[in-house]
């Protein structure tokens, strides 16, 4: 007889007779839908490595004695430095704009500052350093800078909205949904907290649904006034009642909070299934309604 | 692709700006 793997502490529950059947398990890549893969830079990641050799100049410049060559190497090295962080956080944020069917641009322009710190750096390490001519530099730290540029590209600048929906709505919806987006990484780094594996897969599950919402309501900024109790009272207060759960659990293993807990996740779950749903629903209103006229329309013309 | 290709080629030339005025610097402090 063939058996599957899996423990007492294996997340997926009911897959071993002793415990006998604790709920569905969770579905198979549930915690992964919804979610995009972040893409490594390696280019930008290398800008951290190449600036190095400026760290060890400046402490040779300390072992001669030379402590204007030392101020300006370890400065030059910082603003490199400074320069790949703010690039890398750049590039998230780009990431994280070219996700989402509605976004506001980045407030700060990260990969422009990080062109400008680049040039700035540059211009330090080969043209105010001891021994350097400072149009070399001047040259150089342009270069680096149109190059930056060029090799990351500008940041967004505009904002990007959904089809039928003014600046206005798509703005308010793109708040709403960032606001409801930091509530689902609250409750999930309170999940953590918990220490068990298998609420940790249910309560993923059940996050995957309310990403779902989050499409939904993007794709139809209209849904948002029907959207706002969802994303602000039932998210708010899942995110409160996981907070005191994972609380209560880590002092105390408490298995009728546990319960409950567990009853709420089911009814939540539900919820945000049934709301989805109707969401859709109504967008297939909407299309029934614009294919009913378009029909009857050709009908008239004789088609 | 060819977007990709540009981009990577700025991105090379960058490093080696980097790198080399980095390398130089170290040169110059004498440590060589």
């Amino acid at each position: 007889m063939t058996q599957r793997y899996g423990g007492r502490f294996s997340p997926e529950p009911g897959s071993d007779p002793s415990t006998g059947p604790a709920g569905t398990p969770p579905e198979a890549g549930a915690r992964f839908r919804g979610r995009r893969a972040s893409r490594v830079n390696i280019a930008a990641r290398a800008l951290f490595v190449a600036p190095i050799p400026l760290l060890l100049s400046a402490i040779g410049e300390i072992r001669s004695g030379d402590a204007l060559g030392m101020v300006v190497e370890l400065g030059a090295f910082g603003l490199l430095i400074s320069s790949a962080v703010t690039l890398n956080e750049g590039l998230k944020a780009d990431a994280a704009y070219a996700a989402r069917t509605i976004a506001k641009p980045p407030a700060v322009p990260r990969k422009l500052l990080a062109a400008i710190m680049s040039g700035l750096g540059v211009f330090l390490a080969s043209g105010i350093a001891p021994g350097f001519n400072p149009l070399a530099g001047i040259i150089f730290g342009a270069a680096a800078t149109s190059a930056q540029l060029l090799a990351f590209g500008f940041d967004p600048m505009k904002a990007k909205g959904g089809a039928g929906g003014n600046d206005h709505d798509a703005e308010r919806v793109a708040r709403a949904i960032d606001r409801a987006e930091e509530t689902v990484a609250e409750i999930m780094a309170a999940t953590r907290q918990i220490g068990d594996r298998r609420l940790e897969a249910r309560v993923e599950s059940l996050m995957a649904h309310v990403r779902e919402v989050f499409r939904t309501v993007e794709a139809d900024p209209r849904d948002l006034t029907r959207a706002r109790k969802f994303l602000g009272v039932y998210l708010v207060g899942a995110r409160d009642a996981t907070r005191k759960f994972a609380e209560l659990y880590s002092r105390r293993r408490d298995e009728e909070a546990r319960a409950g807990y567990e009853a709420l996740l089911s009814d939540l779950e539900a919820s945000f299934r049934q709301h989805r749903e109707d969401l859709l629903k109504d967008d297939r209103v909407s299309l029934d309604v614009e294919i009913e006229v378009l029909r009857e329309r050709l009908h008239q013309e004789g088609v | 692709m060819k977007d990709r290709t540009l981009r990577g080629f700025a991105a090379i030339v960058l490093l080696a700006i980097i790198l080399f005025s980095a390398l130089r610097a170290w040169g110059g402090a004498g440590v060589f």
